[in-house]
């Protein structure tokens, strides 16, 4: 035990002074999700466009549409109204439809209620992911107060209801999200564990190491706790970002954890096993990137793979970062255990299966 | 010195294809020995330490350390054996008592920082303490190296070519700390192609050319079997004395201006001066040359080794 830790602080040490591998490791991904969160969050003033539904059509419905018409609160987007027929059917899908920010219909009997100082409920619908909501309700209820205070009304009747519509809307970095932690493992693990035991033989570090009494799994071992450390921070910072920062809105599952600690194991031996074969670090810097980058790519990280042909579904099925990927968008955004638990036996199996491989193909000896 | 062996080598070759690099070599050492495995570069030296350290694998022989079959089971005896290996490379990015703190873990030793200051200390890197080894000079990185080979307090150390690279004020220092750790009763295997080196420390020489033995014995009893005869040399004859020596069979050389009179079996310097004056022969002065390992090893493998190189 005492070993393992001061390898793995030994290790640490000369991670941290390394500039490039931590910045590579965490910098990278952090960067993939700012861009990503800049080029898909919806821009900070949207137009808004409002639909309007007169079911009374009397005059004080109409001076009701008027004074909305006429109401101008400071808002640097473009603010728009259009009516629409009496006859049309206002439900749900309507917003989505047409592209709508909000509806607001009056109900009929609007002019009756008032005229019997009733009260009475205009209904406004709003899209649950559109940032415009505020805006909206600011207009609605600045032109009740006006509508209120006319000499034909004076007095409060007019309340409003308001229908959340989830109208699905993507949230392109939602999906992006589990994706960009997939990657950021493959990355980590893969690429920089490779050069790194390939940096190991041209030091003749393990031969050094070889010679004393750390046992070859007790290293490997050290460099999984390791980098299941980093990945840790790595996942929490793009959380972070992208939760605070673009509002994604994913969650992190217990399945997600167990996710993210085998995939971790499984590009780990991935990446010690092309280390031991290459031993040289540009070998190993070749090898690495010759399987990242196609699997990069063709995992489903970056475009859904359902819209790939279907030759590049075949190959994506050979990858492991696209279970690794699957897994994650399926516990973290879809909320699908099931599908997430397919994928993560999968991930598990093949973590297995390399790590075995990988304490088996790791030879600290020369011939 | 006992006379417990800790390292027992039985018919040990080393092929790669056609290279010999180790072609049958056998010897002991004994518990607290410093043993010099002396020859010029390819000889073969590295290859037999690191089959011992378990580095490498025989193509046959046996290597037996503390009585444990190395080629069946180091790792049983690793936590008692320090390696300097002769491509040595610090860990790039740790500071030298950082390096040393891992080793002790991983040598299951408790260290306080006063131990790694000492330790530091008797490697003369104290000062350095505070940079990261790649900045460190060659000399400093092979200091480091011995420190780290030193951390768990082994019972053996095997330091492939210990001085190379260090300056000569440091070279005698490792020399007064190897002779101080043998005198504490561990047990120490270096290879070198040092003369002086090999003369001045071990206690036991193995004289190694082309994967073979050539001779095997104590640096005085190399000298004394293959050093040849002592010698003298006369300064500031004139070319009248030169003549009589020659004529009074003195077994002779010139060298430049001087003349060398090798001293027979028997004889003495006393009898040579003697011999000197009795003929007349006119001479400033003398000096008296011994020989030395340089002049065994000449006589064994027919040249000297100049910076590393076998040279005739
Ligand atoms: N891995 C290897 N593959 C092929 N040949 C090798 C290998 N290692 C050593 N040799 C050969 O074995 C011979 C002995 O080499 P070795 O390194 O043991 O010599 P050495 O005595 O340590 O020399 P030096 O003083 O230069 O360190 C050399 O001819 C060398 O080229
Ligand atoms: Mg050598």
């Amino acid at each position: 035990m005492s070993r393992i830790t001061a390898d793995l602080k030994a290790f640490a040490i000369q991670y941290l002074r390394n500039p490039f591998g931590a910045a590579f490791s965490i910098g990278f991904p952090l960067l993939l999700v700012i861009c990503f969160g800049a080029m898909f969050s919806p821009s900070a003033t949207p137009d808004v466009h409002l639909l309007i539904q007169d079911l009374d059509g009397t005059p004080m419905s109409e001076q009701f549409i008027d004074t909305l018409n006429q109401t101008t609160i400071s808002y640097s987007g473009t603010f728009e109204t259009y009516m629409t027929e009496p006859t049309y059917d206002m439900n749900e899908s309507v917003l989505q439809e047409h592209e709508l920010s909000g509806a607001i219909v009056i109900p009929a009997g609007f002019e009756a209620q008032i005229s019997g100082n009733q009260s009475v409920d205009i209904i406004v619908f709003l899209d649950e992911s559109s940032s415009t909501d505020g805006v909206i309700l600011e207009n609605v209820d600045t032109a009740i107060v006006t509508f209120e205070a006319s000499s034909s009304v004076s007095g409060q009747y007019v309340s409003i209801t308001i229908t959340e519509i989830d109208n699905g809307e993507f949230n392109f970095l939602n999906f992006f999200l589990p994706g960009i932690i997939a990657l950021t493992i493959m990355l980590n693990c893969l690429m920089i564990l490779a050069s790194l035991m390939a940096d190991y033989w041209s030091h003749g570090y393990f031969k050094i190491l070889k010679t004393t009494p750390l046992k070859k799994w007790e290293w490997v071992l050290s460099k999984l706790i390791w980098y299941l450390v980093v990945m840790a921070v790595a996942i929490l910072l793009l959380f972070v970002v992208g939760v605070g920062l673009f509002g994604a809105n994913v969650t992190i599952t217990p399945i997600a954890i167990a996710l993210i600690v085998a995939g971790t194991l499984l590009f780990s031996s991935i990446g010690m096993i092309i280390g031991a074969l290459a031993k040289h670090t540009d070998t190993a810097a070749g090898i690495s990137q010759a399987i990242g980058q196609p699997m990069m790519f063709l995992s489903g990280i970056f475009w859904q793979l359902e819209e790939f042909p279907p030759i590049m579904q075949t190959i994506s099925k050979f990858f492991p970062l696209t279970y690794l990927g699957a897994g994650l968008r399926a516990t973290m955004l879809e909320g699908n255990d099931i599908l997430a638990l397919e994928n993560l036996a999968v991930v598990v199996v093949l973590a297995v299966v390399f790590f075995i491989l990988a304490v088996k193909l790791i030879k600290w000896k020369e011939k | 010195m006992s006379n417990e062996s800790i390292i027992t080598v039985t018919e040990l070759k080393k092929h790669y294809g056609d290279i010999k690099a180790v072609d049958g070599v056998s010897f002991d050492v004994k518990r607290g020995q410093i043993f010099s495995c002396l020859g010029p570069n390819g000889a073969g030296k590295t290859t037999t330490v690191e089959m011992m350290e378990g580095l490498r694998t025989p193509t046959s022989g046996k290597i037996e350390i503390f009585g444990v079959d190395v080629t069946q089971d180091y790792a049983s005896i690793r936590h008692r054996v320090g390696v300097l290996p002769q491509d040595f490379i610090p860990f790039e990015r740790l500071k030298a008592p950082e390096a040393i703190a891992y080793f002790a873990g991983l040598y299951g030793k408790e260290m306080t920082k006063d131990d790694v200051n000492k330790l530091l200390e008797t490697v003369e890197l104290v000062h350095r303490k505070d940079v990261i080894a790649k900045k460190l000079s060659g000399g400093e990185k092979r200091k480091l190296g011995i420190a780290l080979a030193l951390v768990g307090e082994p019972d053996l150390l095997f330091l492939d070519e210990p001085t190379t690279g260090l300056d000569a004020q440091a070279r005698r220092n490792l020399w007064g700390l190897l002779e101080n750790l043998r005198d504490e009763g561990r047990t120490i295997l270096l290879t070198t192609h040092y003369l002086d080196e090999a003369e001045k420390l071990s206690d036991e020489v193995f004289v190694m050319h082309k994967g073979k033995e050539i001779a095997r014995a104590s640096p005085q009893k190399l000298i004394e079997q293959y050093g040849g005869k002592r010698s003298m040399i006369i300064h500031g004859c004139d070319a009248e004395s030169i003549q009589k020596l020659e004529a009074s069979g003195f077994s002779m050389e010139r060298v430049q201006k001087d003349v060398k009179l090798f001293i027979g079996e028997g004889e003495s310097v006393r009898d040579i001066v003697r011999r000197l004056d009795s003929s007349d022969i006119l001479y400033t002065d003398f000096t008296t040359n011994e020989p030395t390992l340089e002049d065994a090893f000449i006589n064994l493998v027919g040249g000297t080794i100049v910076s590393g190189e076998l040279s005739k």
